[in-house]
């Protein structure tokens, strides 16, 4: 099972935790102050990412688990 | 094994081995073989892992580990053991068997192999043991002491092989009591059910269906231990399902720890919102087990909530009532499971309304831990028209707790069996043949055709076997359908025709409805229930009508559906119509909103337009306040054609079309919306076609077409200020606002930076002067708190702008209060609204932005009480929706506190959530969580140099871990230890956890291992430095070197880039080669770390040492900085005695005394704050988690605090909370 993760901007409040749990799949957003963006989720392993989601004081970074036969086109 | 790391001491030593190994491949062939011990190795491996044994070695079909304690071996050894166990409950077609001893003694190690008399030993006690023993020897035995729930039995003397005298072997009990006595209850039950020779009667003469039932019964009894499970039975009408299902039930009310059993079937015919449940709910079966179970008070407000009876929750939009129904539910279902395991059973589940599906796979979701067994029966290719079975069952299968059976027709041997059953004898081989081909298979059919023989006297008992007789008989009915009717013509007339008018009533039926139904159609006074009953007696002699399930609400149900269907087919069209039309007028008569789908479907059904139009209105606008959109959905597509006038035409859209916005399903609206143009133009009214404008610009919004949106709401906006309409205007531009702002009115903490800022302020501004003309208070709290949030946009964007200018982020922090003035005025503006409305959501939306405004606030000292206080309010709000969830939430919000404060170094509130997040994942069973906060915990107390606090709650997050036992588990424990053992600069055992953990991530995962590398080099090149050890050197730069490399192929700002830098600077420092050295700390530096505190520490220690101390040309300004960042520190630092111990820890130390800065002479208190009691700070914490509306401002003690505060309402207490952060101190 793969996941795709998605990062909701609104709801985050730049409090920075997955850029330090999982810095080389998030970092900060250039041109936005304290927003982070997906780099590459596949750098780390899939239970960092749930711990980051785990972590997220405003639950902004949601796991959406990618079927089987979509994983071919799921990015990160 | 760990590179480098030589093996020699006292150890004891751990044998398992996979019994019958050896002939497996011979019992059951290559690949079946293969997978059963790539399992083994897997479970096995990875909890020796994860418990950290020194050395763990393949023996092809076991394993052999080194330990250092005994007791820690046992420990491992059982869990391990428990581990199987659990894997063979939930894998009863794959299941492992391993048999372990246990010896200590003398290891060396050579040539990578351990040897010793005491391994060669221990590998013989191994021998002596069976599938699922641990046996240990005598030095175990008197090492091991106390063992946490096992005990160790002597299990006398053996001789060991190769060994001259006879060992003592002790057994380890690792089952309690209960659990052997569990065990060995269930292996008995399945035996029973398996060879108990009246089996077939037990089991309500389900026959041929010995698999299936096994499966049944092995999910059922899997379920107490393992949480929700489910089977789905599929299969064609007379396949048997039902039977399954009674079957199902009598397993489990046999458990010696029996079920709560629930069971529900959905009707073809009934509709309702939330039928399905509702009738669950309302069954007396529900009411008999809520009352055993005391859970009768959660049980009313399920009721309550899902009949659209509850109090309705104020400013709870439609989707979270809707959320709210649910989760009472789930609540009732969670409730009952504490006491027992339930099975709930949902049959002909493709009939049943899509609210209740989308409630199931809501509970699916919800009540996972929970020992739930779901039990659902389904045909195949029926489902409902929105496929919501489908989806349930392909949630279920997603959580892989779900086993689909598909019925299939039965063999003729299976017919046999049937055969006998039902005839109470053996038939012989050419009759059962016969049946078995006319019936294709059929259990129903075979059954009916088994009692038309019978009946017929074409079957005789012969020398005690039945035999069809080919002299007589009736000709040989050729499908069910015909077996029916000829069943059917052996009732009176009479009786037959009353048959007929109780099928349009349903499936099931009540006799006093029919009696009421009859007096109607035909005239004449209202018989009794009995009178019609007696006119019935036929067909219950006859077997067409049994009594239904006690404590139904009815009397008869069809005995299958096909009886029911020939009447109706046979039934004179005027007839049904008239019946229809009674049941109708009854239902008009009997008035209620719950009966109202009932009504519409009869007047449907009946040719009465107008009354199907009124009352699928009306049922339609129910469902809606009882949050069932779907039956909304589904009443409006069946009425709507039978509705000619434009009005109603237009109401049900406009119903469809709220329908539509709660179930999220922008594409239909836009649909429907299209059809609601085309009337709004028929009947011209510039009203009605703003407001369709407005809903299209709504459901564009939520089809993420910003633009259309913008545009249509602009339109209206235009018209309606050239009219003069304000209301109008203000609507228009609320809507225009969430459209350039592309979110809904409340949900933003902060815009999006691509949002034109200035534009979705104008469309505010004026939304704001529109209310305040009209006095619409609510849009106007509405309009200042999306103001605050457009505001906030701009304070970081000046923000953006000074850190461009290379304003310093500290600099940029100090400013921030002016920044947010006006962020802060207008939140607090519409809070104040919000909050004399009594508008909860409202009110916490505003809070949360003003809350975002102090996040950047330092001299409010402490950002993450900010966060805390956010996701204190962002739970409370959640919980009052999904109450059910709330214990996980919370679990996961202290988690979340403890992980910022961790990495943003406030040790004091991440030992407390951490403590917190600990206790609380316990408490929900959630052992992934429980060692991530076990583990954080220890990595915070090592930041104030707690070592031996640390080790304390690294084995606690190792007992957690062995329950998840996963590969990451096992590097981040790894990374734990590796921190703890640098912390007391213990190199080899540091060398061997970081070198682990690099290998558990693998190539895989290359940033944990660049993490793992990273840390490896820095802590070589640090004590390398510090102790003169020079041998240390080469391991850290290899080490960094490969880090640089992981590091290059990867983007984003790498922290552990950054400490490798810091490491290869000191690693030049102790060459003496000064120019390397700050080179590398100005590179280390250069990575920005400032939101990476965590690592910036020793970071900054590394540049002190090699740019300020060695005078670098930046000196200067760099310790300037530092100074700046510690008296940042010291004052987010509330605990003095903590702040004294992070101070005191050498590398903080070092750097303060580099930099010349004096934690003792920077501390200012902050005297602007009023004292508070212990009391006082727990019930303002309370009042600030959520309590808001709970706590009277009466009562004394608050009355206390208020004053206190200088503030007078409990609300102007939690803003003061929310500026000051004090709550959490």
């Amino acid at each position: 099972m793969a996941v795709r993760v998605i990062i909701d901007r609104r709801r985050c409040i730049g409090a920075g935790t997955c850029i330090v749990l999982a810095p080389s799949a998030f970092q900060w957003r250039k041109g936005d102050f304290l927003k982070p963006e997906l780099v590459d989720a596949t750098t780390v392993d899939e239970d960092t990412l749930r711990e980051v989601v785990a972590a997220c004081p405003t639950q902004a970074i949601v796991l959406e688990e990618v079927i089987e036969a979509m994983q071919a086109g799921a990015g990160g | 094994m760990a590179e480098g790391a030589k093996i020699q001491g006292t150890f004891t030593i751990l044998f398992t081995d996979l019994e019958g190994s050896t002939d497996l491949r011979i019992r059951i062939g290559d690949a079946a073989a293969n997978e059963i011990i790539t399992l083994h190795d897997d479970l096995v491996r990875s909890r020796l892992e994860i418990a950290g044994a020194v050395e763990t070695k393949s023996l092809g079909d076991g394993f052999m580990a080194l330990f250092k304690s005994a007791n820690h071996a046992i420990q491992t050894a059982v869990s391990i053991q428990r581990a199987i166990e659990e894997h063979n409950q939930a894998n009863p077609e794959k299941t492992l068997s391993v048999r372990m001893g246990l010896n200590s003694g003398d290891v060396t190690q050579s040539a990578g192999d351990a040897h010793g008399t005491a391994v060669h030993a221990a590998s013989r006690v191994a021998d002596k043991a069976q599938g699922g023993q641990i046996l240990v020897s005598k030095v175990v035995q008197d090492l091991a002491g106390t063992l946490a729930d096992t005990r160790i039995v002597d299990r006398g003397l053996f001789w060991l092989k190769g060994f001259p005298d006879r060992w003592r072997l002790f057994e380890v009990l690792w089952r309690d009591k209960a659990d052997v006595e569990r065990v060995t209850r269930e292996a008995r039950a399945v035996s029973a059910a398996a060879f108990a020779p009246n089996a077939a009667r037990a089991q309500g003469a389900v026959v041929g269906r010995a698999r299936e039932l096994e499966v049944l019964t092995q999910q059922l009894m899997a379920t107490p231990s393992t949480g929700l499970r489910a089977v789905v039975l599929e299969g064609e009408a007379g396949i048997g399902k039902t039977r399954m299902l009674e079957a199902a039930a009598e397993r489990a009310s046999e458990q010696e720890e029996p079920f709560w059993v629930l069971e529900v079937s959905a009707d073809e015919e009934l509709r309702g919102p939330f039928l399905l449940f509702r009738s669950l709910l309302t069954s007396s079966q529900m009411s008999t087990v809520a009352r055993e179970a005391m859970v009768m008070e959660q049980l009313d407000r399920a009721q309550e909530a899902i009949s659209g009876r509850g109090p309705r929750t104020e400013g709870f939009s439609p989707q979270e009532q809707m959320l709210r129904t649910f989760d009472e539910v789930a609540a009732t279902v969670l409730a009952l499971t504490r006491e027992r395991s339930l099975l709930l059973m949902l049959d002909d589940l493709q009939w049943a309304d899509d609210d209740s599906i989308q409630l199931i796979r809501y509970l699916v979701r919800t009540v996972g831990s929970a020992p739930v067994f779901l039990l659902i029966s389904l045909r195949p290719y029926s489902d409902s028209a929105t496929g919501g079975a489908s989806k349930l069952i392909a949630d279920l299968d997603r959580m892989r707790v779900t086993q689909v059976l598909r019925l299939q027709r039965l063999t003729l041997r299976q017919s046999g069996e049937l055969l006998e059953n039902l005839l109470g004898g053996p038939a012989d081989e050419s009759t059962v043949a016969s049946l078995h081909s006319r019936s294709e298979g059929v259990p129903f059919f075979l059954e009916e055709l088994a009692r038309a023989y019978r009946e017929a006297e074409a079957l005789q008992l012969l020398d005690g076997t039945w035999t069809m007789t080919k002299l007589s008989g009736p000709a040989i009915p050729t499908s069910i359908q015909t077996l029916v009717e000829r069943r059917l013509a052996q009732l009176n007339p009479e009786c037959r025709s009353r048959l007929a008018d109780a099928g349009v009533l349903g499936r099931r039926f009540r006799l006093s409805d029919l009696a009421r139904v009859l007096a109607q159609v035909d005239g004449g006074s209202e018989q009794s229930g009995w009178q019609v009953g007696e006119e019935l007696k036929n067909a219950i002699d006859l077997g067409l009508i049994v009594a239904d399930r006690p404590g139904s609400g009815f009397d008869f149900s069809f005995s299958h559906d096909q009886i029911r269907a020939s009447l109706l087919a046979a039934l004179p069209r005027q007839r049904k119509r008239d019946i229809h039309s009674a049941i109708a007028d009854y239902l008009t008569a009997e008035g209620g909103t719950e009966s109202l789908s009932m009504l519409a479907h009869h007047a449907l059904e009946a040719g009465d337009q107008a009354l199907a139009v009124s009352s699928g209105l009306r049922a339609a606008e129910a469902a809606m306040t009882m949050s069932a959109p779907e039956e909304a959905v589904r009443l409006i597509d069946t009425t709507l054609p039978a509705a000619s006038d434009p009005e109603n035409r237009i109401q049900m859209l406009r119903i469809k079309d709220d329908a539509l916005a709660v179930l999220d399903r922008s594409a239909e609206r836009m649909a429907n919306l299209a059809e609601m143009t085309a009337l709004t133009a028929a009947v011209s009214s510039p009203a009605l076609d703003a407001e369709v404008r407005l809903r299209r610009a709504a459901a564009a919004r939520a089809n993420e077409d910003f633009e259309l949106a913008a545009e249509l709401a602009q339109a209206v906006r235009t018209s309606a200020e050239a009219s003069g309409e304000k209301a109008l205007e203000l609507s228009a531009c609320l809507e225009l606002g969430q459209a350039i702002t592309r979110t809904p009115i409340g949900e933003a903490y902060s815009p999006l930076v691509e949002v034109d800022l200035a534009r979705a302020e104008e469309a505010f501004q004026r939304a704001l002067s529109c209310a305040r003309e009209i006095g619409a208070r609510s849009e106007e709290a509405d309009a200042l708190r999306e103001l605050a949030v457009i505001e906030a946009g701009r304070a970081k964007l000046a923000a953006m702008g000074l850190h461009d200018d290379g304003t310093s982020k500290l600099e940029i922090l100090m400013e921030a209060p002016q920044l947010y003035s006006k962020t802060k005025d207008l939140a607090e503006q519409a809070f104040r609204i919000y909050d004399e409305l009594g508008d909860q959501q409202g009110a916490m939306s505003a809070l949360i932005a003003m809350a975002y405004a102090h996040v950047a606030d330092p001299t409010a000292q402490g950002m993450a009480g900010r966060i805390e206080h956010v996701r204190a309010l962002h739970h409370s709000r959640k919980g009052e929706v999904t109450e059910s969830q709330s214990a996980i939430d919370d679990a996961r919000g202290l988690y979340s506190i403890h992980t910022f404060a961790r990495l943003n170094l406030q040790p004091g509130l991440a030992l407390e959530r951490g403590r917190e997040a600990f206790e609380a994942a316990r408490a929900i069973g959630d052992r992934w969580l429980e060692s991530l906060a076990a583990g954080g915990t220890a990595m915070t107390c090592l930041l104030v140099g707690g070592g031996n606090e640390c080790a304390a709650w690294l084995d606690r997050a190792a007992t957690a871990a062995m329950a998840v036992a996963s590969t990451s588990m096992a590097r981040r424990l790894e990374m734990w230890r590796g921190a703890h053992a640098a912390s007391q600069d213990d190199v080899d055992e540091m060398t061997r956890h970081y070198r682990r953990a690099a290998e558990l991530a693998g190539q895989r995962s290359p940033g944990e291992r660049g993490e793992a590398l990273a840390n490896l080099a820095f802590e070589h090149a640090r004590i390398a430095v510090l102790n003169d050890d020079e041998s240390l050197l080469d391991s850290a730069s290899e080490a960094a070197q490969e880090t640089l490399d992981l590091a290059g192929g990867m983007r984003g700002q790498l922290p552990w880039e950054a400490l490798t830098h810091a490491a290869l600077a000191l690693v030049a420092e102790a060459k003496g080669d000064e120019a390397t050295a700050a080179d590398e700390a100005r590179k280390s530096l250069d990575i920005d770390g400032e939101t990476h505190l965590l690592y910036f520490v020793p970071i900054l220690w590394v540049a002190a040492r090699n740019l300020i101390a060695s005078g670098q040309p930046e000196a200067a300004s760099l310790s300037a900085q530092i100074i700046g960042g510690l008296s940042y520190l010291s004052m987010s630092m509330t605990d003095p005695e903590l702040r004294e111990k992070w101070f005191a820890t050498p590398v903080v130390h070092e750097v303060a005394e580099i930099v010349g800065f004096d934690p003792a002479t920077s501390l200012a208190a902050d005297d602007d704050e009023p004292y508070l009691s212990e009391e006082e700070l727990s019930m303002l914490r309370e009042l600030a988690s959520g309590s808001v509306a709970g706590r009277s401002p009466d009562s004394p003690e608050v009355g206390v605090l208020l004053a206190k505060l200088g503030v007078e309402t409990a609300n102007e207490a939690i803003q003061y909370a929310i500026k000051t952060g004090v709550t959490w101190r």
